[in-house]
C-alpha cells in the first residue's frame, strides 16, 4: 500500500447540506489550486475521468425530485 | 436512436454516470471534492442538486470538474468507458486502487448510479477518493483512468 494514499478511516463529515455547498466549494477550490502545483511524481491520485455526452439530453430542472428522499444514504 | 431513448432523465430506469462532465444535460452535483490535494476525499450532498451555472462559478477559478462531483445519464454507447454492456472505468477502478472506506458512504445517486448497480459497495467504497478531472495523476491513476482500448 502506497505511503499517502490509501487511509481505511472514515472521514469525519460524509455529508453536507445544500447550505454548506458554498463553504465547501470554497475549500474545494483552494484544494484544488494547491493540487495543481503537485508534481506529478508527488501526486498520489486520483483520476481523469471524462464521457462524451448526448446534447440531445434533457434539462437539468426535470430532475427535480426525481430522486426523492429515500435515495439519501446507502442502499442495503 | 434507441441509446437516446434510454437517457430521458425521467424515466426511473436511466442509471447515471457519477463522474460527468458539467455540460451534460439532466447533470446534477452529488458531492463536492475535500480532503486534501494528497488525500482528496468527496463530501457528498444530502440530496443531489441540479446543475446550474450559478454552482458551477462557485468553482472559479478551477475547472468545475476539480471542485464538484456531478452524475448524468449515462452516455452508454457515446462514452469512451462503456463496452456495450458495462462501465468498464468502475470496472478498472476496482480492480486498480484499494478501498477508501469500511463500508459505502452515504450517496443520494445511489439507487440510480451505474457504478453501484454494476459493482456494488466496491464501487462506493473508492468513489471517494474519485476527481473527475485532476492534473498530475500517477501512473497508476492515469492508467486506471484511460479506457480500455480493443
Amino acid at each position: 500500500m502506497r505511503k499517502g494514499w490509501v487511509s481505511m478511516s472514515e472521514p469525519q463529515h460524509t455529508r453536507i447540506s445544500l447550505d454548506d455547498v458554498t463553504e465547501a466549494a470554497f475549500n474545494g477550490v483552494l484544494r484544488a489550486l494547491e493540487a495543481r502545483k503537485i508534481a506529478p511524481e508527488q501526486f498520489p491520485g486520483p483520476i481523469l475521468v471524462g464521457i462524451i455526452a448526448w446534447p440531445e439530453l434533457s434539462k437539468s430542472e426535470r430532475l427535480r425530485g426525481s430522486f426523492g428522499s429515500e435515495s439519501a444514504g446507502p442502499v442495503d | 436512436m434507441a441509446v437516446h431513448s434510454r437517457n430521458s432523465v425521467s424515466d426511473e430506469t436511466v442509471l447515471f454516470c457519477p463522474s460527468a462532465q458539467p455540460d451534460v444535460g439532466g447533470g446534477v452535483v452529488v458531492g463536492v471534492v475535500g480532503g486534501t490535494p494528497r488525500e482528496p476525499r468527496v463530501v457528498y450532498l444530502a440530496d443531489p442538486v441540479p446543475v446550474t451555472a450559478e454552482l458551477l462559478a462557485l468553482a472559479a477559478p478551477v475547472h468545475p470538474t476539480e471542485v464538484f462531483r456531478m452524475a448524468a445519464p449515462c452516455a452508454g454507447a457515446g462514452c469512451q468507458h462503456y463496452d456495450g454492456a458495462r462501465c468498464t472505468l468502475i470496472q478498472r477502478i476496482v480492480a486498480g486502487i484499494p478501498a477508501v472506506a469500511s463500508t459505502p458512504p452515504p450517496c443520494g445517486l445511489r439507487r440510480r448510479c451505474r457504478w453501484w448497480h454494476e459493482e456494488g459497495a466496491a464501487a462506493c467504497t473508492r468513489c471517494p477518493l474519485i476527481v473527475t478531472e485532476q492534473p498530475n495523476p500517477t501512473p497508476t491513476m492515469a492508467q486506471v483512468a484511460r479506457p480500455q482500448t480493443s
